[in-house]
C-alpha cells in the first residue's frame, strides 16, 4: 500500500480519505461508506459535470458479448453500457433501484414482486415492459440455451416468472431466497427486448446510457450517448471508445502515452509503472474477490482435516499480501465472508496467523510427521503462479514438498474440480451465500475440495432463504466458523479492485466486481 | 503444387486443432457455467463428432467460400481473418521497406572493405539490436518516442478514416522494431555474399578488363551475392505476416498473428483453422515469389527450367 498511498497524497481529498480508510480498517470503512456517502471524485460540490467529450477506455480482450454467454471482464463492461439491471448494488452493497423502482417479498422470500420504472425506452424506441423482463429471465434459465447464469439461478424455472400487469413482474421461486434482488444483478441479467434473438453484436438493443454503434471483435467498441436515457440529463459523456488489448502491458503503455483515460482494472504488479505518472490516479475498492487453495478432502493426504489446517497454519498471510499485492488486499481467514459484506459484522473469529510449530504438530498427529509430496495445480492468471511459489516455500517449512503445476488457464479449468490440490481465483459476488453455496455445499458442482458437511449445508440453505439482516449475519458467523475449523480451502486474502484513471476523469469509481458504470462520468 | 501444399496443410492444421487441450464449451462459457450448458453447447457446435467428419464438413465449407462462424467472437471467420491479414501484410511490407534497402546498402559498403571501421560499427550495432527481442526494442521505442518525446502514437492502430501517410506514421514504431530485429541477419547474409563474390575469379576478370567498380558490383557481383539473401527474405515473410504476436500485442495492432494466437488459446477451431490456412497461403506465395526472383537473378536456374 505504501507506494499507492504516496500516489494518493497528490490531492488532499485523497489523503483525507486514505487516512480515514486506514483508521477504520479498510474493509470496515467500505461498509460504513454507504451511510457516510463518499462523494464521487469530482462531485464534491466545487465542480458540476460538464456535458460532452469522449472517454477512451482500455480493457483486456473480450470474447463473446452475447449477454447470455458473456463471461470476460471486458465483454461484461461492453454489455453494461448498453443494458441495465433491475437493481444495482452500490459500493457498500446496498441495492439501488434501476429498471425496477421497488420490490417486495411474500411467503418468506419464496415469491418476489418487482415494480418496473415506467416510460423507459429501449434503444429502438419501444417501451420496456414486464413482458421484456419476463422473457429476459426465462432465457437466463432456459435449459435449451447455453446460459452462463443458469447455474447461479438454480432456484428459478422458466414458468416461475410472470407479468402481473404492464409494469409488475412476479418471481415464484422453487425455494425461498432471502437475497433474491441481488441475483437480478448478476452480470448476465441485463434486461433485453422480449424478441432478442442472440445477435447482440449485430443488433445491440438495451435501455442503457450508451448505444453500441460499432463493435469490432478483439479490437474495439464505440458507443454514442443515448439521448433518450431515462435518467436525464445523464449520461454526461457524448461518446465512449473502448479499446481491447492483449494483456496489461499495452494497456499500461496506452495510459502512460495518454491514449487511454481509464483502464477497466489492473493487477498490482502491472500497475507499478503508473504509480509515478503524475497524470494517473489509481482508485481502489475492497472486494470479496479471493483465491481458494482447495484441498481434496475425500482422499489422502488432505482427507484428514488436521492436515488441511496445518497447510493453513503454514501460510504467512501478511507477507503474501505484501509480496504478491503490495498491500492491496486484506488478510483472509479461510472463509469467503469478506469484510465488505454487511453480514461480516457479526464475525468474531480470531485471525489465523502463521504457526509452524502447531502445523508440524498437527501433521505428526495425522501420522504425516515425515512430511509428504503433493502436486499443486495453478492456472496462469494474475499473481497466482507467484502465490504458488510462496506457498511452496512456506509449506516446505513443515515438511510438505509441493510440485508446482502451473498450467494455461483453460487447461486448469478443464480439471480444477478434480485435482487434489489446486489454486483457483474466485470473483466477488454481491452476497456471501453465492460463494458459500457454489464452492462448499456438499452437492455443489464447484466444490473443488469435495468436502461434505451436513450442518454446513443446512445452514447455507437457511442463509439463502433468510431475508433478515441480523439473522443473516449470525448464520454467516456460524458458517465461517465451520470453514475456518475444517479448511476445505485456505483463503489467504481478499484483493482490492484497482482501476487507473486519468486525473481529469470524474464520476467513476473502482468496483469490487470490476463493473463499469459510466452514467455519472465526465471529463474536467 | 500450391494446391497440394494447401490441402496437406489444411489437414495438418485440423489434426493439430483436434489435439489442443481444453474443452471448447467450457472455454466459451467460462468456469462458472453449469456442466449441462457446456455439454449442450458442445453438441450444438458439433464437437462430439469424429475429427474426419468435422474436417470434411469444414473443408467443404472452405471450398464453397463459407469459412464458418467463430465460436467465441460473434462474427464470421472469413471477413475478420481477411481484414486482419490485410493489416499484417501492410505491416510486413512496411517493415521490409524499412529493412531491405538499408541492410543491403550497408552490406555492399561493408562487404567492399571488410573489417573497416564502417563494417565493424554496423556489425556490432546490428548484432546488438538483433540480440534484443522485439518486446525490448518495442518498449524502448514506445518509452522514448511515444511517452518521453511524444512524437509518435503509442498504439499502431490508426483512427478510422486515416489516410495512408497517417497510417504509416502510426505503424512506424512496430515496423521499425521488426526491421531492427532482422537487420543483423540480413546484413550479415548479404555482406558474406558480397565478400565471397568479390573474391571470385570472374570479379577479378571484370575489374581487370577495366570496368568501373560500380558497374562490376551492380552488374556482376550483386546479382550473385544476393541469391541467398532473397531466399532468406522469402522465408521471413511467413513469420512477418503470421507470427507477430508480440509486436501486434505491444503496439495494439490487431493483425492476424494475435488473432491466431487468441484462437488457439480459446480453442476457436473454425477461426484457428481459417487463419492458419490464410497464413499458409501467404507463406507459400512468398516462397514461390522468392523462387521466381531467384530464377530471375540466377541464369543457371532459369536455363535449367527452360530445359525441362
Amino acid at each position: 500500500m505504501a507506494r499507492v498511498t504516496r500516489r494518493f497524497h497528490h490531492s488532499c481529498v485523497d489523503r483525507r480519505r486514505r487516512r480515514l480508510l486506514q483508521a477504520l480498517g479498510i474493509g470496515g470503512a467500505a461498509v460504513g461508506m454507504g451511510a457516510a456517502g463518499w462523494p464521487l471524485p469530482g462531485l464534491a460540490g466545487d465542480e458540476s459535470p460538464s456535458p460532452g467529450g469522449t472517454l477512451r477506455v482500455a480493457l483486456p480482450q473480450a470474447s463473446t458479448i452475447d449477454p447470455l454467454r458473456v463471461s470476460s471482464g471486458a465483454g461484461i463492461a461492453i454489455v453494461q453500457q448498453v443494458g441495465e439491471y433491475l437493481v444495482q448494488a452500490d459500493e457498500s452493497l446496498q441495492l439501488r433501484p434501476m429498471l425496477a423502482t421497488d420490490w417486495s417479498s411474500e411467503e418468506g422470500g419464496r415469491t418476489w414482486l418487482f415494480r418496473l420504472r415506467e416510460g423507459v425506452r429501449f434503444h429502438d424506441g419501444r417501451e420496456m415492459t414486464a413482458e421484456d423482463v419476463v422473457a429476459t429471465f426465462r432465457r437466463l434459465v432456459d435449459p435449451d440455451l447455453e446460459s452462463v447464469a443458469r447455474s447461479q439461478l438454480d432456484f428459478l424455472s422458466a414458468d416461475g416468472v410472470h407479468a402481473e400487469d404492464r409494469y409488475r413482474v412476479r418471481f415464484r421461486l422453487d425455494r425461498p431466497v432471502g437475497a433474491f434482488p441481488y441475483y437480478t444483478h448478476i452480470y448476465n441479467a441485463v434486461i433485453l427486448p422480449a424478441d432478442y434473438d442472440g445477435g447482440f453484436a449485430d443488433n445491440p438493443v438495451g435501455t442503457g446510457p450508451f448505444r453500441l454503434t460499432r463493435f469490432r471483435p478483439r479490437e474495439s467498441a464505440v458507443f454514442e450517448r443515448n439521448p433518450e436515457y431515462w435518467d436525464a440529463p445523464k449520461p454526461h459523456l457524448e461518446r465512449l471508445e473502448f479499446g481491447l488489448y492483449d494483456g496489461d502491458q499495452p494497456q499500461v503503455l496506452a495510459m502512460r502515452g495518454g491514449e487511454a483515460d481509464l483502464m477497466l482494472f489492473v493487477g498490482h504488479t502491472e500497475s507499478r509503472p503508473l504509480l509515478d505518472d503524475e497524470d494517473v490516479r489509481i482508485l481502489a475498492a475492497p472486494s470479496p474477490q479471493h483465491r481458494q487453495l482447495a484441498m481434496r478432502s475425500d482422499r489422502p493426504p488432505f482427507e484428514d482435516r488436521r492436515v488441511r489446517r496445518a497447510v493453513a497454519l503454514a501460510l504467512n498471510r501478511q507477507s503474501m499480501v505484501q509480496a504478491l499485492l503490495g498491500g492491496n488486499a486484506e488478510r483472509g481467514n479461510d472463509h469467503p465472508v469478506a469484510s465488505v459484506y454487511p453480514e461480516a459484522d457479526a464475525l468474531d473469529l480470531a485471525q489465523r496467523e502463521q504457526d509452524l510449530e502447531l502445523a508440524r504438530q498437527l501433521l505428526a498427529e495425522a501420522d504425516l510427521g515425515n512430511g509428504f509430496s503433493v502436486d499443486l495445480h495453478i492456472g496462469r492468471i494474475a499473481e497466482l503462479p507467484q502465490y504458488g511459489v510462496l506457498a511452496q516455500q512456506m509449506l516446505r517449512e513443515i515438511g510438505i514438498d509441493v510440485n508446482l503445476q502451473v498450467e494455461p488457464l483453460n487447461t486448469y479449468y478443464e480439471h480444477w474440480t478434480e485435482v487434489g490440490f489446486g489454486l483457483t481465483d474466485w470473483v466477488g459476488r454481491p452476497v456471501p451465500e453465492q460463494i458459500l453455496s457454489v464452492a462448499f455445499r456438499g452437492d455443489a458442482e464447484w466444490n473443488a475440495a469435495h468436502w461434505r458437511h451436513e450442518t454446513f449445508d443446512t445452514l447455507v440453505r437457511k442463509l439463502e432463504a433468510e431475508p433478515d439482516a441480523e439473522a443473516r449475519a449470525r448464520l454467516c458467523a456460524r458458517l465461517s466458523a465451520i470453514l475456518n475449523e475444517e479448511v476445505p480451502a485456505a483463503i489467504s486474502y481478499f484483493t482490492h479492485a484497482l482501476r487507473p484513471i486519468r486525473r481529469n476523469v470524474r464520476g467513476v469509481r473502482a468496483d469490487m466486481s470490476n463493473y463499469l458504470d459510466l452514467t455519472d462520468a465526465w471529463l474536467a | 503444387m500450391l494446391l497440394v501444399t494447401l490441402a496437406v496443410a489444411s489437414l495438418l492444421i485440423f489434426l493439430i486443432t483436434a489435439v489442443l487441450p481444453g474443452n471448447v464449451g467450457r472455454i466459451i462459457l467460462g468456469p462458472f457455467a453449469s456442466e449441462a450448458a457446456v455439454e449442450s453447447l458442445n453438441r450444438e457446435l458439433g464437437m462430439e463428432q469424429p475429427v474426419p467428419v468435422r474436417y470434411l464438413s469444414w473443408m467443404g465449407g472452405v471450398l464453397r467460400g463459407d469459412w464458418g462462424q467463430s465460436h467465441t467472437l460473434d462474427t464470421a471467420v472469413l471477413p475478420l481473418a481477411l481484414e486482419r491479414l490485410g493489416r499484417s501484410l501492410l505491416l510486413a511490407a512496411y517493415a521490409l521497406l524499412l529493412l531491405v534497402p538499408p541492410a543491403l546498402l550497408a552490406a555492399v559498403i561493408a562487404g567492399r572493405r571488410p573489417d573497416s571501421m564502417f563494417d565493424r560499427t554496423v556489425s556490432v550495432i546490428g548484432l546488438s539490436l538483433g540480440a534484443m527481442p522485439e518486446f525490448v526494442t518495442g518498449v524502448l521505442l514506445i518509452m522514448v518516442f511515444g511517452v518521453l518525446l511524444g512524437w509518435l502514437p503509442v498504439q499502431a492502430l490508426p483512427p478510422e478514416g486515416a489516410g495512408l501517410l497517417e497510417s504509416l506514421r502510426y505503424l512506424l514504431m512496430p515496423a521499425l522494431s521488426l526491421a531492427l530485429l532482422l537487420f543483423a541477419y540480413l546484413f550479415r547474409m548479404a555482406r558474406a555474399g558480397m565478400i565471397q563474390e568479390l573474391g571470385t575469379a570472374y570479379t577479378r576478370t571484370a575489374v581487370l578488363k577495366g570496368l568501373p567498380r560500380g558497374a562490376v558490383i551492380r552488374r556482376h557481383v550483386l546479382r550473385n551475392a544476393l541469391l541467398p539473401t532473397v531466399t532468406v527474405i522469402g522465408a521471413q515473410v511467413g513469420w512477418l505476416v503470421g507470427g507477430l504476436v508480440v509486436v501486434e500485442t505491444l503496439f495494439r495492432y490487431p493483425g492476424i498473428g494475435s488473432l491466431v494466437h487468441a484462437a488457439a488459446v480459446d480453442k476457436d477451431i473454425p477461426l484457428l483453422a481459417g487463419c492458419a490456412l490464410l497464413i499458409t497461403l501467404v507463406y507459400t506465395l512468398a516462397n514461390l515469389f522468392a523462387d521466381l526472383l531467384y530464377a530471375a537473378l540466377n541464369p543457371r536456374v532459369r536455363h535449367a527450367w527452360g530445359r525441362d
